[in-house]
This record gives structure tokens, C-alpha cells and sequence, in this order.
């Protein structure tokens, strides 16, 4: 009877974990690897270059996205200090095959020279892109980011708030991990190398 | 002969609880002269626009309060040649990993022998309206204004932008 009762108990537990979603990594990696990996569709912006930027282009490489503004001079200047740092410590091979993109979401002040200017006071390899309102909202819909205008007592100046995490595409084409702010250049080459790996 | 002993003991231990606690006494008195520093601040430098959309960036410093009293940095200046909109933010991250950032109501509190560290990821001073590129090596002149009164004017250098600071811990390259 008592073996019955332990059993049922059992049962409910095991299916509430459930088998979908998401499967943390090796406890000293801060984020989420997906498992199974998100399917994402493929987007248009225009890149830093002014010409059409397609993440499908990509394909191939490990690709870093972060959706961020360049009014922020906080979280987003110092996310891409730490992917600069983590460019350092891959080898060359390893850095030829990842792309880090910063992807504005504050169109209206953030035309692509100005995010050509920004990104590539990191890194020359370093890609930015922007587009319309709608594009972007499709796209963050997909990605499962959240950003937000938020205007106040301010004739010059309004805020964005937005998910401060990357979002690693893998070189299939698909979501594979969300890693969170502050994460550092250590954990994230260690992502990267994983992804490259697979 | 033991009691002589005990007596010398003991005379030796009142000694040094009585040093210890006059030391730790006159500590306290030592704070009520002490004072507002500021150190370690600095600007993350702009990038060069060639457009009229506005300029924002951000100052970062230390502020130690060896006061013994709670103070308030209520506001920040600087030449309107070089930001016309001068504001206090604080950054919150929340469990879903979403960054907002909003002006600080009533000022950024300096409690009573604390440092506080304006740094990127918590509060900062938000330069809007930013009129001129500000290049790494540069300094900009900073003037804080404290509840107490304090006036303080600081030298911030300018850094690049990727400059991290004292982030928690983070460091720099």
C-alpha cells in the first residue's frame, strides 16, 4: 500500500519536470543551453553598412545577437566590452567562425553609420543592424525579447528598456542558448567553443 | 605568591579592554571630522555623430562618506558646452534578465561611512543632450551637490567605450 501511494507520487513528479524546454549546463555556466534548440525565422534588417543585413547569411557561424540602443551608456557598452574580451581569448580559427551583432532597437536615433561607429570601436568584425518598428517587434518575438520606449519627464531624451541577454544562434541557423548580462568573456568563449564544437 | 599573580593579570587585562575601548571611542569621534571624496571618476567617451539626434553618455565614480552622517548626492553640473541635460540614473536588472533604466528620485543616498559606486549596471550620472564628441583622455569637470551643502568638483577622464570600471568586480582588460 505504502509502495503504491510512493509510486503515484513519483509518477506526478516525473511528469511535472515534463521533457520540453530547457536544460541547464554545467552548473558553472551562468544561462540557458535549449534543448531541443528554438527554431527562429529567418530576418532582413539593415546592417551597420547600410546594405540588407539577413541573419540566414550567417549560416554557418556561431552568431552572438544582442538587442540593445545606443543612448544606454551602461549595460550595452560594457556587454560589448566583454565580447570584445571574449574575441580574445578564442584562437583565430575559433574567432573566424562567430559574429557578434548588435541589434538596435531604438531605429529612430540609431541610424546604421551611427552603429557602424559604435560597433566598431570594439572590433572591426563587429556587426550592427536596425530596421522598422514592425520587423523588429517580429523579430523579438521570435528571439523572446522584450524591449520597451519609456518616456519621461524629459523634452531631449526618452529611455528603452530591454532584455539585457545574447542570444547565441548556432551555425545551423537556430536559437540554441540565451546567456545572461554580466555573464564574462571566460563562460561565454566556453559557449562558443560548445556551439562551435557541435 | 598566586595571588600577586592573578592581581597582575588582571590589572593587565582591564588595561587592555580599557585601550580597546577608548580606541574604538575616539575612532568614532575621529569620523564627525571626516569627510566627501570622490574618486576614481569618469565619462564613457561618445562616438562621432554627423546627425541631430541627441547624444547620451554616462559618468561613473566612487563616493566615500566618512562623515559619520547620511548624504544625499542631489545633483550633478557640467558646462552646457558639453551636455545641456544633466541627470542621476539607476540601472536595475530584473529575474527576467531585463535592463531598465530610470532617474533617481530625491538623489543617489551616500549613507553614513560608506562608499558608494556609481558604476555601470547601478546608478550613474546620465549626460544628455551630449553637445561635442568626447574622445578617451579627454577630462570633463564635473560638480556634484550634496544635501549637506557639500559642493564637490571633480575631474572625470574621459574613457573608451568599452570602459568598465569597478563593475562588480569586473575590472578592466
Amino acid at each position: 500500500m505504502r509502495y503504491r501511494a510512493l509510486l503515484i507520487v513519483l509518477a506526478f513528479g516525473l511528469a511535472a519536470c515534463g521533457t520540453e524546454g530547457i536544460v541547464t549546463p554545467e552548473p558553472t555556466l551562468p544561462g540557458t543551453l535549449l534543448d531541443p534548440p528554438k527554431v527562429v525565422g529567418d530576418f532582413t534588417l539593415t546592417g551597420q553598412d547600410g546594405e540588407p543585413f539577413t541573419l540566414g547569411d550567417l549560416r554557418g557561424n556561431v552568431v552572438v545577437l544582442y538587442f540593445g540602443y545606443l543612448s544606454c551608456p551602461d549595460v550595452c557598452p560594457t556587454t560589448f566590452g566583454i565580447y570584445r574580451q571574449t574575441v580574445a581569448r578564442l584562437d583565430e580559427a575559433e574567432a573566424a567562425q562567430v559574429r557578434f551583432v548588435f541589434i538596435s532597437v531604438d531605429p529612430l536615433r540609431d541610424t546604421p553609420t551611427r552603429i557602424a561607429n559604435y560597433v566598431h570601436a570594439f572590433h572591426p568584425d563587429f556587426l550592427g543592424a536596425t530596421g522598422d518598428d514592425a520587423t523588429l517587434r517580429t523579430i523579438a518575438r521570435d528571439f523572446g525579447v522584450f524591449y520597451q520606449r519609456v518616456d519621461y519627464d524629459n523634452d531631449v531624451n526618452y529611455l528603452v528598456d530591454h532584455t539585457a541577454s545574447s542570444f547565441i544562434v548556432g551555425r545551423e541557423g537556430n536559437l540554441r542558448a540565451v546567456v545572461p548580462y554580466g555573464t564574462l568573456p571566460d563562460a561565454l568563449a566556453r559557449y562558443l567553443r560548445l556551439l562551435l564544437a557541435d | 605568591m598566586r595571588t600577586r599573580l592573578l592581581f597582575a593579570f588582571a590589572s593587565a587585562l582591564i588595561i587592555v579592554i580599557a585601550t580597546a575601548l577608548i580606541a574604538i571611542a575616539l575612532d568614532d569621534k575621529g569620523d564627525a571630522d571626516g569627510a566627501l571624496t570622490v574618486n576614481d571618476a569618469w565619462v564613457r567617451e561618445t562616438i562621432p555623430v554627423d546627425d541631430d539626434a541627441g547624444v547620451v553618455t554616462g559618468a561613473f565614480m566612487q563616493i566615500k562618506n566618512t562623515t559619520g552622517a547620511t548624504d544625499t548626492l542631489v545633483s550633478t553640473a557640467v558646462d552646457p558646452a558639453i551636455a545641456t541635460v544633466v541627470e542621476l540614473h539607476e540601472t536595475v536588472v530584473d529575474v527576467n534578465d531585463r535592463m531598465q533604466m530610470r532617474p533617481v528620485e530625491g538623489g543617489i543616498p551616500i549613507p553614513a561611512n560608506t562608499t558608494v559606486d556609481l558604476k555601470p549596471g547601478g546608478y550613474h550620472v546620465m549626460l544628455i543632450d551630449v553637445q561635442r564628441t568626447l574622445t578617451p583622455g579627454e577630462t570633463v569637470i564635473l560638480t556634484l551637490t550634496f544635501e549637506s551643502g557639500t559642493v564637490i568638483t571633480v575631474e572625470a577622464e574621459v574613457r573608451e567605450l568599452g570602459a568598465m570600471g569597478n563593475m562588480n568586480g569586473m575590472g578592466g582588460e
